[in-house]
């Protein structure tokens, strides 16, 4: 029973160790696959964070000119800002 | 028109963020399923053996850096065309991501070439051709901070990216036209796919998956553009308070 395991567990482990190797070749693919998750994940976090940081500002600033909230919050300005 | 309604910023942000989470999800879905199967799934190549796995990621990014100029390009077009602010905010967010996409191509690609080829680089065609799609995502991206009215830098940078629109097709055709070290087309050749449909399918979700990717960063970043442009243009009113009634209407160019 406990001989049966320990094989299991080995072939497991060869499995993995197979895997993790890529035929010889784990210098090349990992990194290439490393490499495209780290620029992906980084255009992510980047992104959020600027959009994240944006809308705080905004808020910030609204809350200062409070009054006129009403007005147009979006519609007005999104569209003619840059040209401000 | 349908396409006018789309392009107006309020109502961008509206939809963009109702879409967003479905688009997300796709996404992690997509890349999920794509990279289990690419890496544990799918055969290893008669020739080539682990490394053709490096297809799954190096592929789809150089059909992203590519698309992503494209989408760039007629962005580009239409915002100098019809001034559409949201084009020139489309092409300018697009920029950052296709950039990401091209610098990967070409690591991956290098780390693939070293093992099938045995050079990590070599000066021919499509790899040339490849490298100055970087260069015109860093030279474009560099346009638009260089000039303070974000207008002017909008048109200078949209101006690149048209001109340079021409390397998309001479990167496509690199292959074909010159003798490249790189392989010719073989999923988007006249004859069909020339892959084995059990690397093909894998390949396709991940390009499906970098496809939903590229749109959900760039509702991100688009957005975050549309509130930069509303936080620069409220300083200019506080910087100079009027009575009151000046801050509701925005002046129109």
């Amino acid at each position: 029973m406990a001989c049966a395991q320990r094989r299991l567990g080995r072939e497991a482990m060869d499995w993995i160790t197979d895997f993790l190797s890529m035929g010889g070749y784990a210098e090349f693919v990992w990194p290439a696959f490393a490499v495209t998750i780290a620029v992906m994940a980084a255009l992510v976090i980047v992104s959020r964070r600027a959009l994240l940081a944006d809308r705080r500002t905004l808020e910030s600033l609204e809350s200062v000119r409070e009054p006129r909230r009403q007005g147009a919050p979006e519609t007005d300005e999104g569209g003619t800002a840059g040209e401000a | 028109m349908n396409l006018h309604k789309f392009a107006n910023p309020a109502r961008f942000v509206r939809y963009s963020t109702a879409v967003f989470p479905w688009l997300a999800g796709a996404t992690a879905a997509l890349l999920g399923v794509g990279l289990i199967w690419g890496l544990l799934i799918a055969p290893a190549d008669y020739q080539q053996g682990e490394t053709v796995r490096i297809m799954y990621v190096h592929v789809p990014s150089a059909w992203m850096a590519m698309f992503i100029y494209g989408v760039m390009a007629v962005a580009s077009a239409v915002g100098l065309i019809w001034r559409h602010p949201l084009a020139d905010l489309t092409a300018k967010a697009s920029a950052p991501i296709g950039a990401g996409f091209t610098a990967v191509a070409l690591v991956t690609g290098s780390l693939w070439g070293q093992p099938t080829w045995g050079t990590w680089w070599v000066w021919d065609a499509r790899l040339t051709s490849f490298l100055i799609l970087l260069f015109l995502y860093l030279g474009y991206m560099a346009l638009w901070q260089a000039f303070e009215d974000p207008r002017r830098g909008a048109r200078a940078a949209a101006i690149l990216a048209l001109v340079g629109f021409i390397n998309v097709p001479i990167i496509k055709f690199s292959v074909d036209w010159w003798n490249t070290l790189h392989q010719t087309a073989s999923i988007s050749s006249f004859q069909g796919p020339t892959i084995h449909i059990s690397i093909l399918i894998p390949l396709l979700i991940m390009g499906l998956g970098f496809t939903t990717y590229y749109f959900t960063v760039l509702i991100m970043r688009v957005q975050r553009e549309i509130l930069s442009r509303k936080i620069r243009s409220l300083r200019l009113f506080q910087v100079q308070p009027g009575d009151g009634r000046v801050e509701a209407t925005p002046q129109r160019g």
